[in-house]
């Protein structure tokens, strides 16, 4: 019985080799994209030319051999959209992770308990509003920190449809999983139909929410950015410090329970902290649909359900996944990057779903 | 160390529930006792075998005996303090607990679902430590899970996953194990051989096991003490020679005596 060296090394979760093969190879791709999107999109400025324009503004002697705009273009346009693009994919696909192991559901995704929903009613109220009261109209252009009203209401939405959704999950009792999705669903259907209702009564303002809806990147500038960054980067930080927590949950309530996890508080300081991440990745982007979904699937099948690998690994490809899918939005003009994001993504998901499928089956 | 600690007749109990009543509640209201003045202590070093007919209260004991149901009355201590006096995580570096019905997740490999059972313990942030992996593979060699290290837990057979479930709560070096059905799923050799484990588990590391078993005559062969329970009392507690009487098995478990004496492997000691 004497096994030791066969598991010593096995011992200890993923070797840091293994870690830093893994995370380093999500950030090449990612950064990847980065590159190709920043150096891909209307004619004017192409790879070549956005290199040599960020060495210049790096002080570095370079020739300049661009356009007197190609550095608008460059700085003003398709950077605050790629660095958009990467936020709101890393905030989408971290807390899909942290979703889909807290309510223990495949289905599950960012928006399953209320953030899509509030963060829609929030936005469309600051759409609608001026066109329903004329005298808000006045209210409605003023910007906060340099932020619009529709992208502070629709922060402000999602944690609030989040909170109320955790206050009237609690009342039963006991407040378990499956009561906390099945009132997410309620009060998600409840909200969406208020964000039908102002949406009928509104006609003149309803392309601006449709396109809000189904989300897009280009309206996203520095400030911002600057305001979501900490939000989105700080809660999924805070979040993988929780890596254990997380794959503990995966084993039951009673076994985490059995192991050390005070269930109620860690899952509701998890669901506030991804409804954070995910508040402020949707109030920068609308509701784009399908990265916090499928993205952790697609992890999780080629590097196994480990948080301490899968939740880093997610945002990474999260954020590449979002910031091609808005590429090629670009390129296609005038295509909202959510309906990219799932027109690539879900035949690609449903490929790998089969070959995993096959892979288990086959003897 | 603790875990090297020597059993010993005077040493205080580990677990102490006195009177120990709970009920679970509907709409608010009293619905069903499920315990009825329970009273059991363990030491550390004992093998204590719970049997008792299905819904006798057997599960519902474990789960207020480590707090995850408060006691409806009477008192629940551990270590000499009331038990919800402890945080879950001190209590789970004393208390291990098997369930019966775990959730396996998808995915994992045997030995990251075993390192599992460290975290109570877990210093560091990402790693695992030393202890950590000599824990793990302790536990492994101690349930005989050696052989399954690397493959994936999802695509084990049934008495496979259970040693390596029994696997990672010894890897929580836990002072008190509460086992619930640890034989589930295992062919004879490997029931035999859990309770060989735990009975030299006990006598060499003074852990105390109380796990329930359904099988009279593969209880009597670890000679523990028994405890059975009925309709949420405790009907009986000594020696297995003293508690296996046929006559008393038929009574609690509403069979004939004959049945009874072939259960309990055709001994007659006691009747």
């Amino acid at each position: 019985m004497r096994a030791s060296v066969a598991t010593r090394s096995l011992v200890g979760g993923p070797s840091l080799g293994r870690a830093t093969l893994v995370i380093g190879g999500a950030l090449v791709v990612f950064l990847a994209s980065v590159v190709v999107a920043v150096g891909l999109g209307s004619v004017e400025v192409g790879l070549p030319e956005a290199i040599g324009i960020i060495g210049q503004r790096l002080g570095l002697p370079v020739t300049e051999t661009w356009a007197a705009t190609a550095p608008t273009i460059l700085f003003e346009v398709r950077l605050p959209r790629v660095l958009a693009g990467a936020l709101v994919g890393a905030g989408l696909g971290g807390a899909g992770v942290v979703f889909q192991a807290l309510l223990r559901n495949p289905m599950a995704d960012p928006y399953v308990i209320g953030t899509a929903a509030g963060a829609s009613l929030g936005a469309v109220l600051a759409i609608t509003a001026p066109v329903l009261v004329p005298a808000l109209a006045l209210g409605a252009g003023t910007a906060w920190l340099g932020i619009g009203l529709a992208q502070v209401l629709a922060f402000a939405g999602g944690l609030g449809a989040v909170a109320l959704v955790l206050v009237i999950a609690r009342q039963g009792g006991r407040s378990n999983v499956v009561t906390l999705l099945l009132t997410g669903y309620a009060v998600s259907s409840l909200l969406a139909a208020v964000v039908a209702l102002l949406l009928v009564s509104s006609g003149r303002a309803l392309a601006s929410v449709v396109g809000w809806l189904l989300g897009s990147l280009g309206g996203a500038g520095y400030p911002e950015l600057a305001v979501a960054a900490p939000l989105v980067l700080g809660g999924s930080a805070w979040l993988l410090v929780r890596w254990r927590t997380l794959n503990l949950l995966l084993l039951g309530d009673e076994a985490a329970a059995g192991l050390g996890v005070d269930l109620v508080p860690a899952r509701r300081g998890l669901v506030l902290l991804a409804t954070l991440v995910t508040s402020a990745a949707v109030a920068l982007a609308g509701t784009i649909g399908f990265v916090g979904l499928v993205v952790p699937h697609l992890v999780r099948l080629a590097i196994g359900p480990d948080h301490r690998l899968l939740l880093p690994v997610s945002c990474l490809g999260g954020a590449a996944l979002l910031v091609l899918a808005d590429m090629a939005a670009r390129l296609v003009g005038g295509v909202p990057v959510g309906v990219v994001t799932a027109l690539i993504g879900a035949p690609f998901f449903l490929w790998l779903l089969h070959r995993a499928a096959g892979a288990t089956t086959t003897p | 160390m603790s875990h090297l600690r020597q059993p010993s007749p005077n040493s205080p109990p580990i677990l102490e529930l006195s009177e120990v009543g709970f009920g679970y509640r509907r709409r608010g209201r009293p619905d069903r006792e499920v315990l009825r003045g329970v009273s059991l202590s363990v030491t550390p070093g004992e093998l204590v075998a719970l049997l008792g007919p299905n819904g006798s209260g057997k599960t519902t004991l474990f789960r207020v005996a480590v707090g995850l149901l408060p006691a409806g009355s009477g008192r629940v201590r551990l270590d000499g303090r009331p038990v919800t006096d402890w945080t879950r995580r001190e209590i789970a570096q004393r208390i291990a607990i098997l369930p019966q019905l775990p959730t396996v997740p998808d995915g994992f490999r045997v030995e990251e679902l075993v390192e599992m059972g460290r975290a109570p313990h877990a210093r560091s942030r990402f790693g695992a430590s030393a202890e950590d992996a000599e824990a793990v593979e302790r536990a492994l060699i101690d349930a005989d899970a050696v052989d399954l290290v690397g493959r994936r837990v999802d695509e084990l057979s049934g008495g496979e996953r259970q040693r390596v479930l029994v696997a990672m709560t010894l890897a929580q070096e836990p002072r008190l194990l509460l086992l619930d059905e640890p034989t589930q799923h295992l062919d004879l050799a490997h029931q035999v051989a859990l309770l060989a484990t735990l009975d030299r588990l006990r006598r060499t590391r003074g852990l105390a096991v109380v796990a329930v078993l359904h099988d009279p005559a593969l209880t009597a062969l670890a000679d523990p003490r028994v405890v059975l329970l009925s309709a949420g009392r405790v009907v009986a507690d000594g020696p297995a020679a003293e508690v296996l009487r046929p006559i008393l098995l038929a009574r609690v478990f509403d069979i004939s005596v004959p049945t009874a004496l072939a259960l309990s492997g055709g001994s007659t000691r006691g009747t």
